[in-house]
Formats: C-alpha cells, structure tokens, sequence
C-alpha cells in the first residue's frame, strides 16, 4: 500500500498476515491456518461466522493525504476491504474513507448522505446495447457500466445501417445532448443532438400506458436495464415525446362517451311517451 | 444499474474502533492484477491510516507475517 501525501512524500506499508489481517472464517476455515488471529474488530454483520479485523498504521509525519493505492502481492486469493479511515491521534479526530471511488459520503447530524458520482443524467444518449434473454441475464450485469451499453429484454426494431452505425460510433460521446425540456408526471419533453444514432435512455420507470413521439411519429418504447425506458433516435437533431396514455384511461373515456350519448339519445324518451299516452287517451274519448 | 444517485441512511453499519471510526457500507476486493487507486480523500491531516480487512480462505496457508 502506497500513501501519496500533500507535501510530495510517497510512504510504503505492507499489510502482514496474522498481524494486520487474517482468513475471515479463522474460527471455521477448513484446513490448516499458517498465520494467528489478528486483533479481531467484530463479527460481519454480512456473513456469519466471518470476522473483521482492525490495524492501524502510523504516518511518519502528520499531513493531508492525497491519494492511497492499494496492491496484492498474493499469488492466488484475496484481500477484502470493508473500511479504511484516516486518523489524526492527536486531535482525535477520524474520518472515513469510502472505497468506491464513486461515492462521496457526506454526514448531517444523525443522517449520512452518499452521492453516487457516476449516476447517469435523467436523460442520456447511448450508442452501445446488449440483449439479454431473462431477468437472470440481466442481474449478471449488476456491476457494468450503463454509460456504454444499455441491456434490452428485445431486440430493437433497427434496420442493417442502423445496426452498422451503432457498432462502429463510439458507445457515449460528450457531444451528444439530450436536454429535458418538460417533466411532468405524466408527459416529458427532451430534445437530442447527436451526430451518430442511439439510444435515448430515460431513467424513468418503465410501465405499460407510456408512449413516445420522435418527431412526432410513434415509436416502441423499449425496456432498458430491466426498469427504465428507452428509444432508438436517429443523427441529427430530435425531439422526443413520451406521454402516458394507459389503455384503462383510453377506455374509461370511450365508455364514458357511449353512455352519454346513449343518455342523451334516451333524453326525448319520457316526453315522447307522455305525448303518446295523450294522444292515446284522446282517441279512446273520441 | 437503478441509477440511484443519492441514499440517505442513518447511522447503522458504523463503529468506533482502536480510536477510528469506520463506515462499513463499502465492500472491495484486491487482487494482484488490479490495484485499487483512491484520491478522493477525506480533506485532513492525518497521521495514522486505519483499515479493516480479512483474507479470503484460500490464502488460509500463509505464514505469520507474510505479505
């Protein structure tokens, strides 16, 4: 392990086994364990019988540390990492340190705040797609990156050129945009600019009732990453329309519309009726 | 893959320990052919580093201090 500090100073640790660290399951590993147990911290709350142990190691002279790389020099097996903190023993101060690059942790009394810093926009074009053929698939890909390739249920309705052109244009290009221009609950409105074709991803939730226009014309929503809600645009500049219209809606209203029509035609029933009881009344006088 | 950006929580999977505190949330693993580089640091003078950590079973054989 290498600490890069502020003032330019590169120090070297070595994480020894049986003194900074040792098996997890030492108390029911099978065979036989080379090293001793090392200064045990807890018991892993996410796997039973696994146990966590703590080390601390000394900085030679007390500065802010930039960067810390991390090696193995083990032949076959792991080192697994569950937290690292920074210390300053003589304020007594400790702050944590998270292990995904990715993540910033921010605290705010008793609440902890993490930001995920690679969380894709609501609305971002992507060249790359893979289809996978079950839920199962896709759970495989948890830890991929979404901002190369989006997972499909089906294969797209795409012509050869279409195909051709997203295979060879890079998977996600910083000159694509893809600006929301309205987000209501129930109708969003994003214009793109791209100077290849691909796949509009909209990180909203997937859901039977959705529709979409690209420039005006009615296209398949595709379901992407399992939850969210995709469609293939074309090079140039676009305009998207996604609208909820559930089919429950659309025939609510046409029953609607039949029995208030039907209501109306019945209107002049009663009146009609009534008129034809008089006259019947007066031609059984006469 | 949900795209979640942010998680608010509350103070659970947290402890003190040899006087560091440590938030247990993260989980990595490090293997010989893939050092792991972290720079977005906690900006503070620190003069200790401390890391919570074990071994995974297949490494049950190595020596006391082996590295």
């Amino acid at each position: 392990m290498s600490l890069i500090e502020a003032n330019g100073e590169n120090e070297v640790f070595l994480m020894r086994a049986g003194i900074d660290t040792a098996v997890g399951e030492y108390s029911v590993g099978s065979g036989v364990i080379g090293h001793s147990l090392s200064s045990v911290l807890t018991e892993d709350p996410r796997r039973e019988g696994n146990l966590l142990y703590v080390t601390v190691i000394p900085i030679s002279a007390a500065s802010e540390v930039r960067s810390i790389e991390l090696q193995s020099f083990l032949n076959d097996g792991v080192l697994r990492l569950n937290a690292m903190s920074l210390l300053d023993r003589s304020e007594g101060m400790s702050r944590p340190i998270m292990l995904d690059p990715d993540l910033v942790r921010e605290e705010l009394n008793a609440i902890k705040i993490y930001r995920f810093m690679d969380a894709l926009p609501r609305a971002s074009l992507i060249h790359g797609y893979e289809v996978v053929a079950n839920e199962e698939a896709l759970a495989s890909q948890l830890r991929s990156r979404f901002d190369e390739n989006i997972f499909l249920m089906e294969a797209p309705d795409l012509t050869t050129e279409q195909r051709s052109e997203l295979i060879s244009s890079p998977r996600r290009t910083f000159a694509d945009t893809a600006q929301i221009i309205r987000h209501e609950p129930e109708h969003v409105a994003i214009d793109t600019v791209s100077a290849t074709g691909g796949f509009l991803l909209l990180t909203d939730a997937y859901y039977p009732g959705w529709e979409v226009r690209v420039d005006g014309r009615k296209k398949d929503i595709l379901q992407a990453n399992g939850m969210f809600r995709a469609v293939y645009v074309p090079a140039g500049e676009h305009s998207v329309r996604f609208d909820y219209r559930p089919q429950s809606y659309l025939w609510g209203v046409r029953i609607s519309v039949i029995t208030l029509a039907i209501l109306i035609a019945l209107l002049p029933l009663p009146s009609v009726w009534k008129r034809r009881r008089h006259l019947t009344n007066l031609l059984s006088r006469t | 893959m949900l795209n979640i950006e942010y998680i608010v929580s509350d103070r659970s999977n947290e402890v003190i320990a040899q006087g560091a505190y440590f938030d247990l949330v993260t989980e990595v693993e490090i293997r010989a052919d893939e050092p792991l580089l972290l720079d977005n640091l906690p900006k503070m003078q620190a003069d200790g580093l401390a890391i919570v950590s074990y071994l995974g079973p297949e490494v049950a054989s190595l020596p006391n201090g082996s590295w």
